[in-house]
């Protein structure tokens, strides 16, 4: 299955009063009225809210009241007092107010006016007292404990077996968790009941809630989001809800509920706790009775949306409220910071100087202009443990794009919010600029600023410096003949103790010029791991919202998977979530442009996107394309005569690539065309480029006759320390959807050889610099006339195809190549040598370009079934293929047309016929 | 049924009723007693005597030389004084918030009887 089964919790249901806490209309006297419950954490958490038709008919009366009660007293007490006030404009009072006789505004007033007044004061006081009643009626999910596993096992375990032991837990250890139950989810197990009852079901099930849920906005949008509409999905749930006689209940029985019911609540609730929410919505409801029930599975299956998707839109639609939680939260937060950098103690030191070499992210923070750090907070509390581990300085290792940046803006969020370490507490966090510091100076200037800065730094007390590319800065001293060392000025001030620093660097850079310095010994590594695909996902959906916003588009999760996905696949350049949000972004931008505002960017136009970046087709296959593919023989015999093996080979497997039916971790296809020159090898290869790729400049073509030595390599992979100098490599960065040819393999160095033996494999190859290059998107056709002359005899002896092709593989093309290096390819196959018949289609075909060319110029030109026949007769020769056909077009009959046309006699509208014997004949 | 829960919401409308000032004195009290010692906690983060007092021998500004130490002690027991004093009238403030709560059905009271 799909889903993953969550692990049954151990809820305790009391079978007395059927799990509903009641007998009769009294409390059940062997739970107390609490009807299920579980032992976690320590506490006793139970459920506490009767899932039964009279108690759930008198919520909701309770609910319509308070709500009658409100308003009532809310009508009253703005009528009382609008009552009042115009009594006292009819009595004139309010003139008293002018003349300050305020003893008589108060007093001198009629009665009945005066007892107006003090009933709307009543009334006042009556919606205060309902106001707080009603938050009083709510609590929460516990608090999140961190690092719980660490406490003692007796403090945690309560050891409940049944319901008499519960008597003896004290008051403070038990938990109601329906108070922390929002309004939303309780009348959804309404709504659930409600409908069990109606189609007499014996027991409430899990059916009946997902159905439930479904009519909630929050749910429906999380479907809007996966591209399913709620009404479907209910649609598809009607027959489950069906009962048979089986289940049916007897006329006026109530339903009971399901111990999975149950079971799901506590589930429920345990995914609140986990999320570190304080309340549980029908999403958490939403995720439980999924996981719980496979038949609700099938139906989501059915529907195209797996778990993960399920997850992760319901993880965004917690998240917004999340984010603006917090965003609450840190503007709330950010009226008690100081705005001029100034600790509260007001023991800090102004740091003028530093400030004209950096910027402080706090104040940021403080404007609310940082974007919220999301899916990082495992690695912030990395951060906070290296901080209260008595260490100062923290060096973040991560590759460009991962989002180091970003953590530590999140950590200056954090400082905002007070939410840090004490030692981190009242603090500011500031962004060292290494080109202000280098600006204008010789590195011994720049060592004078350095030291400067960091002086004031220990004296101010309350900064934390935050050093972005740490290796930028200890790079400058490297190329200065060593006698001036930044990275020795900086350890001496760093390891002093005396403030907090934080750097990021990249493990290239922290392996070239960290590690052999004096800085590594001061710094805590911490390495930032590159996102995963969920948590980039996580990322992008917090930044939808402000997305839809500023371009007026909806974005379906769908499209945001789609990002990601496609950022991971094929742009290797940035990182994820980089490289993601940049794809999210033109998305927006070409839906917007292309389907106008308040549309939904889907899959498609994200496929679209990414298309055009990387020219790789990406969207789902049209008719008209899945038509065309199914006809690519016919489509490439246009230009390529014969050799049907090879045809239908190359064919099925771009259908097969197409289709998406293929290992994502190999190239496309890799071929071997073998035959003797002039069979059509590389016209194939170029035949593809046209009809696949958009054109034959669609393809990378290397003459592998070039690459005859071993040091030849380094042409196609860069030279060792030197970036994007490979032309191999640079060729695939540039297009990597295109066709790799590589003519006469055989020729090249068998170092070569092996670098391509890695790129069929592993479909990447690592240029000099480390750099990983991605071939999974191309076609690789490498074509050899290794063995030409063994074909060539055999062909003579009347030998049978398949048997040449099993001799050359066993013996004449080891020669040549390793067996491993034949074994990478997808199809070996060998052409076969031209007949007359497909000289004279050849020769047409050729002719029909030179007709194509003259019909530029006006001038209509044919050839006769004679014509061709001369052609062949003057142009066939089987040791060289079709060949000699090119250069007896030329002589025959361009260097006649060309004659003919210096003469005058070519004229526009003139029709030219190439006939028996060479003869052009005009009309 | 119906009538059955018709019949315990209109009784606990009335319960409601009767039970209202009961609660102001009871749970309300303690209520409105949490949330002006929440007030006072915010008046005490905001003006932070404490913090103050903690630090009276630290110079301010990072003035570490003699004149700036001098200077400073002074300047923050006039903090100190200013702060204390500040806070013991947002106290006093608090204070008042709560008896106002409490004398408010009093008064109330009063205010009908005197009408009437």
């Amino acid at each position: 299955m799909q889903f993953n089964q969550p692990l049954t919790l151990p809820v305790l249901t009391c079978e007395p009063c059927k799990t509903t806490g009641f007998v009769g209309y009294g409390k059940c006297k062997a739970c107390h009225g609490m009807a299920a419950g579980m032992s976690k954490r320590g506490s006793w958490l139970y459920w506490n809210y009767p899932l039964t038709r009279y108690h759930l008919a008198l919520q909701a009366g309770r609910r319509i009241l308070h709500r009658v009660q409100f308003i009532t007293a809310l009508v009253l007490w703005l009528n009382a007092w609008i009552w009042f006030g115009f009594s006292t404009y009819k009595q004139g009072t309010y003139t008293l107010i002018f003349s300050r006789q305020w003893r008589e505004f108060f007093l001198g007033r009629t009665n009945s006016s005066i007892l107006l007044f003090w009933l709307g004061v009543v009334a006042l006081l009556y919606v205060w007292y309902r106001l707080i009643r009603q938050k009083e009626l709510t609590g929460a999910v516990e608090p999140f404990v961190y690092n719980f596993k660490q406490k003692k096992k007796e403090e945690i375990d309560l050891h409940i077996e049944s319901w008499t032991e519960t008597t003896k837990i004290i008051r403070k250890k038990k938990r109601n968790i329906a108070k922390a139950f929002t309004e939303e989810a309780l009348s959804s197990l309404a709504k659930a009941y409600k409908l069990a009852s109606k189609a007499r079901a014996k027991e409430l099930r899990l059916e009946h809630l997902f159905y439930a849920l479904l009519s909630f906005n929050r749910i429906g949008n999380i479907f809007i989001r996966l591209g399913i509409p709620a009404s479907s999905l209910q649609k598809e749930l009607e027959p489950m809800l069906k009962t048979d006689q089986k289940q049916t209940a007897y006329a006026g029985t109530a339903p009971a509920v399901s111990k999975d019911v149950y079971q799901i609540i506590f589930q429920a609730y345990e995914e609140a706790y986990k999320s570190r929410q304080n309340y549980v919505s029908v999403t958490e409801l939403l995720i439980a009775v999924i996981e719980q029930n496979q038949a609700l599975q099938e139906i989501l299956f059915n529907f195209n949306i797996s778990e993960r998707q399920l997850v992760n839109a319901v993880e965004w639609a917690r998240m917004r409220e999340r984010l603006h939680r917090e965003y609450i939260k840190s503007r709330q937060a950010a009226s008690h910071h100081s705005k001029y950098g100034m600790d509260k103690a007001m023991t800090a030191l102004a740091t003028p100087y530093l400030n004209s070499f950096s910027s402080d992210i706090t104040m940021l923070a403080h404007y609310g202009q940082l974007d919220q750090c999301v899916a990082r907070t495992n690695e912030i509390d990395e951060i906070f443990q290296v901080v209260e581990s008595d260490q100062y300085n923290v060096l973040l290792v991560g590759d460009h794009g991962v989002g180091k940046s970003a953590i530590v803006e999140g950590v200056a969020q954090n400082m905002i919010r007070d939410e840090v370490p004490d030692r981190l507490k009242d603090k500011r966090l500031v962004r060292l600029s290494i080109s202000a510091l280098l600006a204008g100076t010789s590195p011994e200037g720049m060592v004078e600023r350095l030291r400067h800065i960091m002086e004031e730094i220990s004296r101010a007390r309350n900064v934390v410096l935050f050093i972005n590319n740490l290796h930028e800065l200890i790079g400058v001293s490297i190329g200065n003949s060593g006698s001036l060392d930044i990275a020795d000025t900086l350890a001496e001030f760093l390891s002093n103790r005396r403030f907090f620093t934080i750097a990021t660097t990249t493990p290239d850079d922290y392996a070239k010029y960290v590690t052999g310095s004096t800085v590594k010994d001061v710094f805590t590594k911490v390495d930032i791991s590159k996102m995963d695909e969920d948590q980039a996902i996580q990322v992008l959906e917090s930044r939808a919202g402000v997305l839809e916003y500023k371009h007026n588009v909806f974005f379906s999760y769908a499209a945001i998977e789609k990002c990601v996905e496609f950022a991971n696949k094929f742009l290797h350049e940035t990182n994820l979530p980089g490289s993601a949000l940049e794809i999210m972004n033109e998305a927006a931008v070409y839906t917007r442009n292309k389907k106008g505002t308040n549309t939904i960017v889907t899959g498609e136009e994200v496929a679209a996107v990414v298309t055009e970046k990387t020219k790789i087709p990406l969207s789902v296959i049209s008719s008209s394309e899945a038509d065309k593919l199914m006809h690519l023989e016919e489509e490439m015999h246009k230009r390529v005569v014969g050799q049907d093996e090879g045809v239908s080979a190359v064919a099925n497997a771009l259908r097969r690539a197409r289709a998406e039916i293929r290992s994502s971790k190999r190239p496309i296809a890799s071929f071997l065309f073998l035959g003797p020159t002039g069979v059509g090898k590389t016209e194939l290869a170029k035949t593809i480029a046209e009809v696949y790729f958009g054109g034959e400049d669609k393809s990378i073509r290397f003459d592998m006759s070039e690459y005859q030595d071993k040091s030849s390599i380094y042409r196609l992979i860069g030279l060792p320390g030197e970036k994007g100098t490979g032309v191999l490599t640079e060729a695939v960065r540039r297009n990597p959807f295109s066709l790799l040819l590589l003519d006469e393999i055989e020729k090249a160095d068998p170092d070569v050889l092996n670098l391509f033996l890695q790129v069929m494999e592993d479909g990447r190859v690592s240029d000099s610099s480390g750099h990983a290059y991605d071939f999974t998107n191309v076609i690789i056709i490498a074509t050899s006339n290794a063995g030409t002359a063994y074909v060539q005899e055999q062909n003579k002896n009347g030998v049978a195809h398949e048997q040449i092709l099993n001799q050359l593989l066993h013996s004449e093309l080891k020669q040549y190549f390793r067996p491993e290096f034949l074994n990478r390819f997808d199809g070996i196959i060998l052409f076969n040598e031209l007949g007359r018949e497909d000289i004279k289609k050849i020769a047409g075909l050729m002719f029909a370009r030179i007709a194509k060319d003259a019909e530029a110029k006006g001038i209509s030109l044919a050839a006769t079934d004679s014509g061709l026949e001369y052609l062949v007769d003057v142009g066939f020769d089987p040791e060289f293929g079709a060949r000699p056909m090119r250069r007896a077009l030329q002589e025959k009959v361009e260097n006649k047309l060309a004659e003919l046309f210096l003469q005058g006699a070519l004229k526009r509208g003139i029709t030219a016929t190439f006939d028996r014997g060479g003869e052009i004949t005009l009309e | 049924m119906p009538i059955l829960i018709l019949q315990r919401l209109f009784l606990e409308i009335v319960l409601d009723i009767f039970y209202f000032p009961v609660w102001w004195y009871t749970k309300g009290a303690l209520y409105a007693l949490g949330r002006c010692f929440d007030l006072l906690k915010q008046g005490n983060t905001n003006l932070a005597p404490g913090l103050w007092l903690a630090n009276i021998f630290i110079p301010m500004f990072g003035q570490y030389d003699v004149g700036g130490r001098i200077v400073s002690f002074f300047m923050r027991l006039v903090q100190i004084i200013a702060r204390t004093f500040a806070l013991f009238l947002w106290t006093a403030v608090c204070g008042l918030l709560f008896v106002a709560w409490l004398l408010a059905p009093v008064l109330v009271f009063y205010g009908v009887a005197y009408a009437i």
